[in-house]
């Protein structure tokens, strides 16, 4: 696995944990140890995802940071990369 | 959630029941205040206010309701407890490791 692909695999990862304790936290909204681990993967998402859109350009529209080039339409699109 | 969800709905069917018996309007004035009555109910059965009350994590909510009245269905509430890594979450599709049910066919586990 290149290591584009296994940042987006984090990043997925790190996703669904935040899903499951999002889930978990609407029950149980005062529970410490789950608002923790919440904190600790966002955290970790964030840093991957400024990693991820700092070498490989934006994974959204609104991760664009040049103010003189909208790198949303780089190459290489989605599909030409491997 | 389930557990709140389950014990509302048997409060209101219980309500429900109690009001055909005893003629329509007698049980009526109740729905006027549905939501505190839900609150009210969920506290209640859940220990809610416990929980709020800025004290140390354990005695945490627990599983089932203090109360179970008869003929209802109840689900356990869920309980903090090991949880997977961020990689085994994904492939085995929840981060609690207490919510993962492998059923197989015929019923077995």
């Amino acid at each position: 696995m290149n290591e584009r692909k296994m940042l987006l695999r984090k990043i997925k990862e790190y996703d669904f944990a935040l899903k499951e304790l999002n889930l978990y936290l609407d029950t149980h909204p005062d529970c410490r140890r789950g608002l923790a681990l919440f904190e600790k993967y966002k955290a970790l998402r964030q840093k991957c995802v400024s990693d991820y859109t700092r070498r490989f350009g934006p994974l959204m529209p609104e991760q664009n940071n040049d103010t003189q080039h909208w790198d949303w339409i780089d190459d290489p699109w989605p599909w030409e990369r491997r | 959630m389930l557990s709140a969800y389950n014990v509302m709905c048997g409060e209101l069917l219980h309500l429900f029941s109690a009001a055909q018996k005893g003629g329509l309007h007698m049980k009526l004035e109740l729905f006027d205040d549905m939501d505190g009555l839900i609150l009210h109910e969920r506290e209640n059965s859940l220990s809610v206010t416990d929980m709020r009350s800025g004290r140390p994590e354990s005695p945490e909510t627990s599983r089932l309701p203090k109360e179970m009245p008869l003929a209802m269905a109840y689900v356990p509430f869920q309980q903090w407890g090991d949880v997977h890594s961020s990689e085994d979450a994904l492939e085995s599709g929840t981060l609690f490791p207490d919510l993962v049910f492998p059923f197989g066919k015929g019923g077995g586990r």
